[in-house]
């Protein structure tokens, strides 16, 4: 790296090879889940305003809540409600895009991306309406919409384009959110959002979540040795800082900032999620690997 | 070495270190530079480190700094700076050995010491001199001593010369130290053997002739004088120690300078105090001036064991014994022994005759002009303030808190 004028090292996304079959595995993977009531992914949203299709005989080991006791009292056998999601659910998925999402190796905002993407597999599979909203500049923010699966890969093909830079942020994100959606997801670092910045669209909105993508130099800075930050928004903005005293304030600066998010998170039943650039999209929408404890 | 200023170093060699310990300095003091690195947390590492900062102050003093300078002192300690002054004074300690053999005559001189005076002041550019007699320690500031130019009453024993080992000084004899000294330089004035009287054998004198001969002859005219006043007992037992040494008596006169013998010499008329005086297995009893010895310069108590506070009655100086006894009532005790202890007395306070020179001294002090190489003593001067000792104090100090601040 030169001193500090050639930009973060990681702005631009690629789809990676086997995208689209790892996305068909994970329609797979999060269906069978679904039907044993693991829960995956419910802190995106996934449970919540489904629409009843039908009964089916109750399979031991199933969530014993699904059970139709209304049944099981009258014909004396379980059978388990089965639901679906509302075909006319709307999804916004708000990506940060921002020049600090191209932080890395390995790229926050490939993570970002590849996650977001996902993410409106996930819902696109179940008929909902997805749409993402990102931009580098106020002023010039984009909605990518897909009300149908044909335009799935128009989709992935212009989040795949992108460039991670300028200083757009969630918080102006969010103020091109609709009054139609059922479902925002909060895909960034977060580090230029307080909780109060949302609260004024809670109450118009169903179901929030939030997921936080870190890069490794962020949760895991060097030790023992002296480093210059650079702000990847304004380069000239620069912190010279050690790998002891100050790290050691940092990462107690970093736990702080994400009890607050999981503590406001939580008052407000409000999905979070930490996910590191660089874990598989799936560990974070099916809960494995080793973030499990973090995972949707 | 002499840097000027007054400024000295005892051990030059040590400052050859400096410049490696710039080259350390340089390398100590050359941070590594930090890579950069982009992070989206900068708010975060900025507030972090606004925290950290309340401890940043106590390491701002790099410890690499405290360690570098410790190592500095401990260098200059080891160099040994000494200080003497803005305008150095090159001031020297001449040691001198004042023993019977300077005396003798030597090789171009009329006496070892004289031909030694000579030399040194050719070698060097003497300056200020505190002249020291290495035998007694007397020290004469200023100008030669011209008393010293004729031997003591006395014979006095070679100068212990270890003592005299210090910089800034320089040892006068007349051969070479069996021990050379550290940091004193030296001048040996070497002399044939001298043959001539040894001893006295009662009225006769031995003299050696040289090698294994020797021969006996009478001895040079020794008188006893003085008396008058002393107690008759005590006249009488220097009368019979005078004859048996072959003296005779002078008379009731001051003895002269040029004659050997001895004076007795007695205190002013007068009741005196009285005197109860117990030594080692004998006492007197009697009556004593106490003021009768107290001003006089060079005298010797006798006893001197016996403390400050003991009543003075009999001292000594060479050719001279001085009692300030008025009356003597009676002895107590072994008679004999006090008899025998006066005895001594005479015998030690005799001046012998000048030519009665021991035979050790008048052996060959080896030849011609001896003066070390390495006798660097008036290069050093006298007098400085040695800074070694601070210096390393300093350099531990340096070293603590070097430490501290490492932690």
């Amino acid at each position: 790296m030169g001193r500090g004028d050639s930009g973060p090292p990681c702005p631009e996304a690629s789809e990676p090879s086997q995208f689209l079959g790892r996305l068909e595995g994970l329609t797979l993977a999060y269906g069978r889940r679904r039907a044993q009531g693991a829960g995956a992914g419910r802190d995106l949203g996934f449970g919540r305003g489904q629409e009843f299709v039908g009964y089916r005989p109750y399979r031991p080991g199933e969530d014993a809540r699904a059970l139709d006791f209304s049944l099981l009292a009258r014909l004396g056998k379980p059978f388990v409600r089965v639901m679906r999601p509302e075909a006319h659910t709307a999804v916004t998925i708000l990506l940060d895009r921002s020049a600090s999402m191209a932080v890395g190796p390995p790229g926050k905002w490939q993570s970002a991306v590849e996650l977001a993407l996902a993410l409106g597999h996930l819902w696109g599979s179940v008929g909902a309406r997805v749409r993402w909203l990102h931009g580098s500049n106020p002023g010039s923010i984009e909605s990518l919409r897909m009300s149908r699966p044909v335009d799935a890969a128009a989709c992935r093909r212009a989040l795949f384009a992108t460039r991670a830079e300028g200083g757009l942020g969630l918080r102006d994100l969010l103020t091109a959110l609709g009054s139609g959606d059922d479902h925002v997801v909060l895909i960034g670092d977060l580090f230029d959002l307080q909780p109060r910045d949302l609260e004024p669209w809670l109450r118009a909105r169903s179901h929030w979540s939030l997921v936080r993508v870190l890069g490794p130099v962020e949760t895991a800075p060097p030790v023992g040795q002296a480093v210059v930050w650079l702000d990847p928004e304004d380069s000239r903005q620069r912190m010279v800082c050690d790998g002891g005293a100050d790290r050691w304030s940092y990462l107690q600066a970093l736990a702080d900032q994400d009890e607050a998010w999981q503590s406001w998170c939580g008052r407000h039943r409000i999905g979070y999620h930490v996910h590191l650039a660089g874990t598989p999209f799936e560990d974070a929408l099916l809960g494995r690997g080793p973030h499990q404890g973090l995972a949707l | 070495m002499n840097l000027g200023l007054g400024w000295e170093w005892q051990h030059p060699w040590a400052l050859w270190g400096l410049p490696a310990l710039l080259w350390a300095w340089y390398w100590l003091s050359r941070k590594p530079r930090p890579p950069l690195r982009y992070t989206g947390s900068i708010s975060l590492w900025r507030a972090s480190s606004a925290l950290s900062n309340r401890t940043r102050t106590r390491r701002g003093l790099p410890h690499r700094f405290s360690e570098w300078l410790a190592l500095l002192l401990a260098l200059l300690a080891l160099a040994g700076p000494e200080w003497s002054g803005s305008t150095p004074p090159r001031r020297v300690r001449v040691v001198v050995d004042r023993s019977p053999s300077m005396y003798l005559p030597g090789e171009g001189g009329p006496t070892r010491l004289a031909l030694g005076l000579a030399s040194l002041r050719e070698l060097e550019d003497l300056g200020a001199v505190d002249w020291v007699d290495g035998s007694t320690g007397i020290t004469e500031q200023g100008g030669w001593p011209s008393a010293w130019d004729t031997a003591p009453g006395e014979a006095l024993q070679e100068p212990r010369w270890e003592r005299w080992d210090q910089p800034g000084t320089w040892w006068l004899t007349d051969h070479a130290p069996l021990a050379s000294p550290l940091r004193a330089g030296w001048l040996a004035t070497g002399g044939a053997e001298v043959p001539g009287p040894v001893a006295l054998v009662e009225d006769q004198e031995l003299v050696w002739l040289g090698g294994e001969r020797w021969e006996t002859r009478a001895a040079p005219h020794q008188e006893l004088r003085g008396g008058a006043g002393w107690p008759e007992a005590w006249r009488r037992l220097a009368g019979l120690w005078a004859e048996a040494r072959g003296l005779r008596f002078g008379g009731l006169d001051p003895l002269p300078q040029d004659v050997p013998g001895l004076e007795l010499v007695a205190a002013p008329e007068g009741p005196g105090v009285p005197l109860v005086w117990e030594g080692p297995g004998f006492g007197v009893r009697g009556a004593y001036a106490p003021e009768a010895l107290r001003g006089l310069a060079g005298l010797r108590p006798w006893l001197l064991a016996q403390g400050a506070d003991a009543p003075l009655w009999l001292a000594w100086e060479p050719g001279r014994c001085h009692t300030s006894l008025t009356r003597l009532d009676a002895v107590t005790g072994d008679a004999d022994a006090l008899a025998v202890a006066w005895i001594r007395v005479f015998d030690q306070t005799r001046r012998m005759p000048a030519e009665i020179v021991p035979q050790s001294e008048r052996i060959s002090a080896q030849a011609g002009l001896q003066r070390p190489e390495s006798g660097a003593a008036l290069e050093q001067g006298l007098g400085g303030t040695s800074w070694a000792s601070g210096l390393a104090v300093g350099s531990i100090l340096c070293l603590l808190l070097g430490l501290n601040l490492r932690r």
